[in-house]
């Protein structure tokens, strides 16, 4: 079973495990997680997230370090660095910052 | 809120801080720091919450530690267990709970 934080949740702090992770909410503060990490296009994280793999639909501010691979989808917005040896940038996609594929 | 599916911390996680909320949150994995939410906060057998809760409806199937302040009603469960001081109208503790610790159903208890 996977963890979802709903649309009108806040999370101020560190959310840390082994479990993938589903956003629809609020995140500030630290994610790190060893599975996925989905943020949804309601989801706004405003925090550093470390994960195996992130598909992000909605919006992150803060800097995304992933051990496999990174998906910004159409429609999302993403501000910071990313590091990861796989990037994915899709159409309409909106991103502002470096990417760093050497791991 | 009605018709939101909730939200679920599943077992492998833990969340340090705050979490703030209108929809229900069902607690499998760990929470520490506070939570405060307007609707109904589970925590199941496999979840432990060292927190403050301010919550409308507390349900403890797992661990609680902290003070607890509910508007509505706390449920204990057989095989809870509970450490601090509770603020609520209505406490139900079930058979098999262990509680540790301070009620207030906020009454005035008259004597003689």
């Amino acid at each position: 079973m996977s963890s979802y934080i709903g649309r009108n949740i806040v999370v101020e702090g560190e959310i840390s495990g082994e479990e993938e992770l589903t956003l629809e909410g609020t995140v500030r503060g630290k994610i790190a997680v060893k599975s996925a990490v989905v943020i949804n296009k309601n989801g706004s994280v405003d925090a550093e997230i470390e994960a195996q793999k992130v598909d992000l639909y909605g919006s992150v501010k803060g800097n995304l370090t992933a051990r496999e691979k990174v998906e910004l989808k159409q429609g999302c917005r993403m501000t910071g660095n990313i590091t990861s040896p796989r990037i994915l940038i899709s159409d309409g996609a909106v991103f502002k910052g470096k990417i760093d594929m050497e791991v | 809120m009605a018709g939101e599916a909730g939200s679920v911390i599943s077992k492998g996680i833990t969340i340090k801080g705050n979490i703030e909320g209108t929809e229900d949150i069902v607690v499998e994995g760990a929470v520490e720091g506070g939570v405060v939410l307007d609707s109904t906060l589970t925590v199941s057998p496999s979840g432990n919450v060292k927190a403050d809760v301010s919550v409308h409806t507390l349900t403890v199937e797992g661990a609680v530690e902290g003070n607890v302040e509910v508007e509505d009603c706390v449920l204990l469960r057989a095989n809870s267990s509970f450490k601090g001081n509770i603020k609520a109208p209505r406490v139900i503790v079930e058979s098999g709970a262990m509680v540790n610790g301070g009620l207030d159903m906020d009454i005035e208890v008259s004597e003689g």
